[in-house]
């Protein structure tokens, strides 16, 4: 099953992502913990918030200047609820009542768990796998059509 | 040296030290508050009602203990107001407040190297047993589990005489009643006094997937009470199949309960079902349905669970003894996070004694009294009843629920024959 699912993915994104991020999933899917640089670009390519030539390192800065990564250190692993604090921002959602008020990781892992998007016995504290960070990432795709407008 | 709970003090305030510093220092923790506001208004006979106002806090937070274990708290205070008429004196002032703690527990699994896993478990939560009608009920103890293939072993037991009385929800003979009512009548707001002390074990076997996805369990229940005069000792073996079969889902449950009280000891059964359909649409038809009888011919006999549960949704004090519903209802989910449905039932009653009879409170069981139930009413049907039932979760952290039910009592089982109403709104709010 998991690798019907990598090699999907390794057929689709390269129209989506541009030619290196098929090196970079298939080195994802098979990694125990996703890094702030790996889900930063994960993400910010994945919606076109930046340019699939685009380092890790680049895509974590520019998520650090937009005010979505809550980590100084691109090599640090992200957990649930930070992944879900940047999936909510790259995406452009909107959360729920907590969430609009105080925009952060403890809110947007509520409201991405009451979206369906997490798995229900997730943890927020729990660092998560890099294929089930690129499995939410499609799940959340499906639902919300990129848009390269929705971000300036 | 002075000594807590047959432990040295020392070594009680170090194990607390422990249990509290460690887990904070090592593992981050996860918090969060629940807040619920129950508003329900109750009509019985021709102009009695009942409101009833419940406001509820709770304090969740649990800790990751390594990548096998955790810990999980809870801690609950409550509000409840209500109002009569015609009035009653209150039992308790008006308003009261609890307070518990209604989780303390950790629990963890042990993968064996080609043997399975072992689930473990020690401390405080909600203990329900497989049928969810016979205990249902917070209980402190201790679990051990071993999953193997599609089998799973656990053997498990628990204390009830640290729970506060509000969330023991157990009450099985008189003297559980006299000890409640000293509870509510003694007048302290703050007060706190542990339930009934009770021993309860359970030995569970289930297997998944045994024929055609279908899923089979069984369970043993033992009860014993320590309490010092009128004691209920009870069993239950329960043996259940679950599964899908096309678009239906069903449940079917059986029940066999031995009782042994101070006079006597005697038998009983109890049965249930759930099934619903699933249409390609948002509908879903479902049924279900109980029936409970006793075994054993004397007239004070009949099915008592450990906690007190009932079958209807209006009439609260009708229990499970000698009683039997059916019922038949729809529902739909017209959006991704909003359900309602609607649902009509039949009660009977299984003997010719009901809950009102004098033999139904015999040999030291505690049966309360049905509102309007005629005591010599020997037929067996009591009425019809139908509920609405809704809920909405708009957001993450908002939910709303409510229910409007009826009973329509039958003229001869019942001494006043109105509609007897219930009309219920929840509001949670999660921060």
């Amino acid at each position: 099953m998991k690798r019907t699912f990598a090699i999907i993915l390794f057929l689709l994104y390269p129209f989506a992502c541009g030619a290196q991020t098929p090196a970079f999933l298939d080195k994802l899917l098979t990694s125990p913990t996703i890094t702030w640089g790996q889900a930063s670009y994960l993400v910010l390519v994945g919606t076109n918030n930046i340019s699939s030539e685009a380092s890790p390192q680049q895509c974590f800065d520019r998520a650090k200047q937009l005010g979505w990564a809550v980590s100084d250190a691109p090599e640090r692993n992200l957990n649930y609820s930070q992944y879900s604090f940047l999936l909510m921002k790259a995406f452009g959602l909107h959360g729920g009542m907590w969430y609009t008020l105080f925009p952060c990781p403890r809110y947007a892992f509520q409201d991405l768990r009451f979206k369906n998007v997490l798995p229900p016995q997730a943890d927020p504290d729990e660092s998560l796998t890099g294929a089930e960070a690129v499995r939410i990432f499609d799940r959340l795709s499906e639902n919300q059509p990129l848009s390269q407008e929705r971000h300036s | 040296m002075k000594r807590i709970l047959n432990v040295p003090r020392t070594t009680f305030i170090l194990v607390l030290f422990w249990l509290f510093t460690v887990p904070t220092s090592v593992f981050s923790w996860n918090w969060g508050f629940d807040t619920q506001d129950v508003s329900a208004v109750t009509h019985s006979g021709a102009t009695d009602w009942n409101a009833l106002q419940f406001n509820q806090v709770l304090l969740h937070a649990s800790t990751p203990l390594g990548p096998q274990a955790s810990f999980q708290a809870v801690l609950g205070t409550s509000l409840l107001s209500t109002e009569h008429n015609p009035y009653l004196p209150p039992t308790l002032p008006d308003p009261y407040i609890t307070g518990d703690v209604l989780q303390f527990s950790f629990q963890g699994v042990i993968p064996l190297p080609q043997a399975g896993v072992i689930d473990w478990f020690a401390g405080r939560r909600l203990k329900q047993d497989l049928t969810g009608k016979i205990l249902n009920s917070r209980l402190d103890g201790v679990g051990l589990g071993w999953y193997t293939g599609r089998q799973h072993f656990s053997l498990q037991g628990y204390y009830t005489g640290l729970v506060g009385i509000p969330n023991s929800q157990i009450t099985m003979s008189s003297q559980d009643y006299l000890n409640e009512m000293i509870y509510y009548t003694f007048g302290n707001p703050f007060l706190f006094q542990p339930t009934s002390q009770r021993l309860i074990g359970l030995l569970d076997y289930s297997v998944s997937q045994i024929f055609l996805h279908q899923n089979f369990s069984a369970e043993l229940l033992g009860q014993y009470d320590l309490g010092g005069a009128g004691t209920l000792h009870t069993t239950y073996l329960t043996l259940e199949l679950t599964g899908p079969v096309d678009r239906l889902t069903y449940r079917f449950y059986v029940t066999g309960s031995a009782l042994i009280g101070p006079l006597s000891t005697s038998l009983s059964a109890l049965a249930g079902f759930h099934a619903s359909w699933q249409f390609p649409s948002q509908w879903q038809l479902f049924t279900d349905g109980i029936y409970t009888t006793r075994l054993t011919p004397g007239a004070g006999d009949g099915f008592l669970p450990i906690t007190l549960s009932g079958p209807s949704d209006v009439l609260t004090s009708l229990t499970l003894w000698n009683i039997a519903k059916v019922s038949l209802g729809i529902s739909s989910q017209p959006l991704t996070h909003m359900s309602c449905g609607v649902k009509l039932g039949a009660l009977f009653q299984t003997t010719e004694q009901n809950q009102n009879s004098s033999s139904a409170v015999s040999d030291a069981i505690y049966q309360p009294y049905v509102p309007y139930l005629n005591a010599a009413y020997m037929q067996p049907y009591l009425g019809s009843e139908a509920s609405l039932f809704g809920s909405w979760n708009p957001t993450s952290e908002w939910s709303f629920a409510t229910n409007l039910a009826g009973f329509l009592p039958y003229s001869l089982a019942f001494t006043d024959s109105h509609w007897e109403w219930l009309a219920a709104l929840s509001v949670n709010l999660k921060i």
